[in-house]
């Protein structure tokens, strides 16, 4: 599930939901919301988070 | 107040912005409804609201000429178009009709039959020569 995949590469950087947000530019519900599947972002977002977070896409949204 | 770079909370405004903006609009045409019904239907175009909610309409309208889906069908369906002296000749007939139906039904002077038949004309022709164009335009694009 890409979900948690979001949330193991967060922790895998020891990166906490608002320390990721903060670097994005985003709120930390907003995170949460991605996290947790309620929320589509959109592929500025996504890549965002995948630089931030040093993966591909295809690693953290790609079922 | 801060400017708002969450995508998320964007959109959410966006929401907002439109359940306000549908608010305003139903109040408006409330308030037209109430002096049209109170005061006459005179009353209810002289005053400023309906002005603001024709105002407001144009500027919907014109903001919604970006956004628009393809009129026209498969391509299979599609009309060969017409020369552009066939949509010159339309709007020509339109102007000429106009004139003529304001001067022998409605007993208009003929200078300002012929004058509104102008107007017809000039407007026809503008939207008619754009269709031309986009059409034009577009054959250009799918060849």
């Amino acid at each position: 599930m890409s979900v948690n995949r979001i949330k193991l590469a967060r922790v895998a950087c020891d990166l906490t939901q608002e320390a990721l947000a903060e670097r994005i530019g985003v709120t930390r519900q907003t995170i949460s919301l991605i996290e947790k599947g309620k929320y589509n972002p959109t592929l500025k977002l996504c890549l965002a988070i995948c630089h931030t977070l040093d993966k591909t896409l295809d690693d953290l949204f790609w079922d | 107040m801060r400017k708002i770079k969450d995508e998320r909370l964007q959109l959410i405004n966006l929401k907002n912005s439109r359940i306000a903006f549908l608010f305003q609009m139903i109040g408006l045409l409330a308030i037209l409804f109430t002096t049209w019904i109170t005061k006459g239907s005179e009353a209810a175009v002289d005053s400023p609201v309906f002005l603001l909610l024709m105002l407001t309409c144009s500027l919907l309208a014109f903001l919604q000429l970006r956004v628009s889906v393809d009129m026209d069908e498969g391509k299979k369906k599609r009309r060969k178009p017409l020369p552009y002296v066939a949509y010159v000749f339309i709007a020509l007939a339109t102007g000429l009709l106009m004139a003529f139906i304001l001067y022998m039904l409605e007993r208009h002077d003929p200078f300002d039959a012929l004058f509104i038949g102008a107007i017809f004309f000039i407007c026809s022709l503008a939207s008619y020569s754009v269709v031309y164009l986009l059409r034009k335009k577009r054959d250009k694009h799918d060849e």
